[in-house]
């Protein structure tokens, strides 16, 4: 059918009906029950409401209109159907004309079917209104996913498969205190300074064959794995990072998302704990070392002390004056020995739990050395030639005196105890830089090799000491006074040759040491 | 026995479930599709009540399922004449429709000086009980004296929606009947 033929025999698109003052039906045009929502109520002397409800409560306006204090009223879009007919929709439109025989205006109500306009209105209407709650339960689901991320306790950054940041959460901010904004598009590299191996292994196998990898699941690429970042102020911390895959919105295209957590301060207790135990542990080999150290260093001349004693009780009356007295310093000389051990243990004791004071103060170096070496000399009998050599006329220094001697009489009495009487002690003292050297040279029995690198250890001895008595503490103590000094202490030795102790002191303690 | 009619309103956002409500009132049925409402449709439904005399009576209620309120599109006015009543209608699952509330109440006083107002909160079964507490409280506070009730309503599972147009009816009615209605002619 042709579109002329088809509007000429098309329902026409117009009705009207006129109404008395009792809103009662007085004229209709022909096509109008198609109109009404009850159209056999839609007849002349039925009260208008009856077929057409949505005059209904606008009763007023009729009367306005009619006595023209309104011009007009519309209704527009009502809309006509049931589940099973075809929708139709209608303007009303009441105007009011003269009516030549009662001097009276009457009403006319025009119906017009816009029902394609409306169809056309409605497809938009829904269309925009599906896309508007769309957007609005995505906006909400955005919504509710952001405050999760940001409310997180957990570090969330996303990247790129090549790493580049795209999103992160405000834990992360506050950690590593760059906004949102400085990180976007820049490197993952800016924040993590060092991935673990673990870490490196996981991507790269993922990069090389993403198929493999379920893309639509997202897959856990490592998990728990610490890294060490940067924060922007600098500061080195420690995050445990978990890694899985994400797709994005773009179909094969893959993220990396990572969630961590600061162990910063868990590994620093953790590398305390461990600290603390280890001390423990070497604290109780040294109390064991100590006990069987004690029970052997001290038996012998406690057996000695009894062996006297026992003498002296039972023979004092028949043995000389000469004799006694002879016992009598034998005691003596053995308790001052023990003594010196239970000092020494003592010592090393302190030292080790770096409980001993440390006090430079302004010293001469030269004078010192030579007159501790006199008295070395004389208290070890002058046994040894002792050579005490220094090219400077003196070297002020700044160093702890108590443990500078503890240093020198180690070193010199070790010198003569494991050497031949009669052989010769060099003690050099040099000024090299700001550091001064100290070099105590004998001729004697000498370290073997294996024993070297052992010999500042607590208790131990070398294998060739044979029967010459000694705790195995003195060079660890001296040692452990140099390290106070900031010093160092090297041996250089030959079996049967002898050996060459060089210490060396940095002549002022640099300050921060010292406060 | 005698019959009277009248006026009620469905007001609110696009999509909050007005057509649904009064689908579930008058044909006791729900359908999952949206399919938006484009001008105005009336429906029927006849409730029987007692008057005064506690004579059974007839009221025919006409419930105007106007289109929603849109960023585009906001409520005519004209549709609004002479309610004697309206059902002002909110999805708590989104909470911007519970901000218009009071814009389209205060739109239907505007029309209507002493119609009757009940607010719907509807789409409850989408939301969790506890959740609902914070969120109707949140607009109770702000709740206009005009409002008779406010509901929990869904047309979904049905809940209180019933009660909802059964309180609104009610009070018609009484004051109906207190005001003597108006002798209609012209
Ligand atoms: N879950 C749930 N969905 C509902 C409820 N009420 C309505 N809906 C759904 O919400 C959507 C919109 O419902 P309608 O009743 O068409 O909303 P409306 O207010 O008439 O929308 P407009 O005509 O565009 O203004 C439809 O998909 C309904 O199925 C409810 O109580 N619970
Ligand atoms: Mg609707």
């Amino acid at each position: 059918m042709n579109s002329l033929l088809k509007k000429i025999f098309a329902p026409r698109r117009m009705e009207y009906l006129t109404i008395d003052r009792n809103f009662k039906i007085t004229d209709t045009s022909d096509g109008l029950k198609r109109f009404a929502d009850k159209p056999e109520e839609a007849v002349v002397g039925k009260e208008i409401t009856l077929g057409f409800p949505e005059f209904f409560g606008i009763e007023d306006i009729l009367v306005a209109i009619q006595q023209g204090r309104q011009a007009d009223f519309h209704l527009k879009g009502i809309a006509r159907y049931s589940e099973t007919e075809s929708p139709l929709y209608i303007d009303i439109n009441i105007i009011a004309y003269p009516d030549g025989e009662n001097l009276e205006n009457r009403l006319f109500i025009f119906f017009e079917d816009v029902t394609e306009k409306l169809l056309l209105e409605q497809a938009l209407v829904q269309k925009s209104n599906e896309a508007n709650l769309l957007l609005s339960s995505l906006s909400a689901a955005k919504d509710y996913i952001d405050k999760i991320i940001n409310s997180m306790v957990e570090v969330l950054l996303v990247t790129t498969l090549s790493g580049k940041i795209k999103k992160i959460n405000q834990a992360a901010e506050n950690l590593f205190g760059y906004s949102e904004a400085e990180l976007l598009g820049q490197p993952i590299t800016k924040i993590v300074t060092e991935w673990a191996s673990e870490a490196l292994r996981a991507r790269q196998r993922y990069r090389q064959s993403p198929a493999n990898h379920q893309p639509s699941l997202g897959c856990e690429l490592f998990k728990d794995v610490e890294v060490n970042c940067q924060t922007k102020a600098g500061k080195k911390i420690t995050i445990a990072f978990s890694c899985s895959t994400i797709s994005t919105d773009i179909e094969d295209l893959q993220n990396f998302v990572y969630v961590g957590r600061d162990t910063t301060e868990r590994r620093r207790t953790q590398e305390e704990l461990i600290k603390t135990l280890e001390q423990e542990k070497e604290l109780r080999k040294l109390k064991s070392r100590f006990i069987s150290i004690a029970s052997h260093e001290f038996r012998t001349p406690l057996a000695m002390i009894l062996l006297s004693s026992d003498i002296l009780k039972q023979y004092g009356h028949k043995l000389s004056e000469d004799k006694k007295s002879k016992q009598l310093d034998k005691i003596k000389v053995t308790v001052s020995n023990m003594t010196r051990l239970l000092d020494d243990i003592l010592t090393i004791n302190q030292t080790e739990a770096m409980q001993v004071s440390f006090n430079p103060v302004p010293i001469e170096l030269k004078k010192f050395c030579q007159e501790l070496a006199e008295e070395i000399e004389l208290a070890t009998n002058k046994t040894h030639d002792f050579v005490f050599q220094c090219q400077e006329s003196e070297v002020s220094a700044e160093m702890d005196e108590k443990l500078l001697r503890q240093i020198v009489t180690n070193l010199l009495s070790n010198a003569v105890k494991y050497s031949s009487p009669g052989s010769t002690v060099y003690f050099d003292l040099l000024v090299k830089k700001g550091w001064a050297i100290f070099k105590i040279r004998d001729q004697g029995i000498g370290i073997p090799q294996p024993d070297q690198g052992r010999l500042f250890e607590t208790f131990h001895r070398a294998s060739n000491v044979g029967n010459v008595s000694g705790t195995g503490l003195g060079l660890a103590i001296t040692k452990g006074a140099v390290e106070l000094h900031s010093g160092t202490i090297a041996v250089e030795s030959e079996e049967g040759q002898g050996t060459t102790f060089t210490v060396c002191v940095p002549i002022v303690q640099p300050k921060e040491l010292t406060t | 026995m005698s019959t009277i009619s009248k006026k009620i309103c469905l007001i609110g956002d696009f999509g909050v479930g007005k057509t649904s409500l009064i689908r579930r009132f008058v044909e006791r049925q729900f359908s999952d599709r949206y399919l938006s409402t484009v001008g105005v449709k009336i429906s029927r439904k006849t409730i029987e009540l007692l008057n005064n005399q506690a004579e059974k009576l007839n009221l025919q209620l006409l419930i105007w399922d106007l289109e929603g309120h849109t960023k585009f599109k906001s409520i005519a006015p004209t549709y609004l004449q002479g309610a004697s009543g309206a059902a002002i209608v909110a999805d708590v699952s989104r909470p911007e429709t519970i901000e218009r509330l009071t814009e389209h109440i205060n739109l239907f006083l505007s029309v209507n000086k002493k119609g009757i107002i009940v607010v719907a909160f509807n789409k409850v079964d989408l939301i969790a009980k506890e959740d609902l507490a914070q969120i109707v409280e949140g607009f109770q506070a702000k709740a206009i004296a005009q409002v008779l009730a406010i509901y929990q309503t869904s047309a979904k599972t049905s809940l209180s929606v019933d009660e909802m147009f059964q309180t609104l009816v009610n009070k018609i009615v009484e004051t109906g009947n207190k005001e003597q209605s108006s002798v209609r002619e012209l």
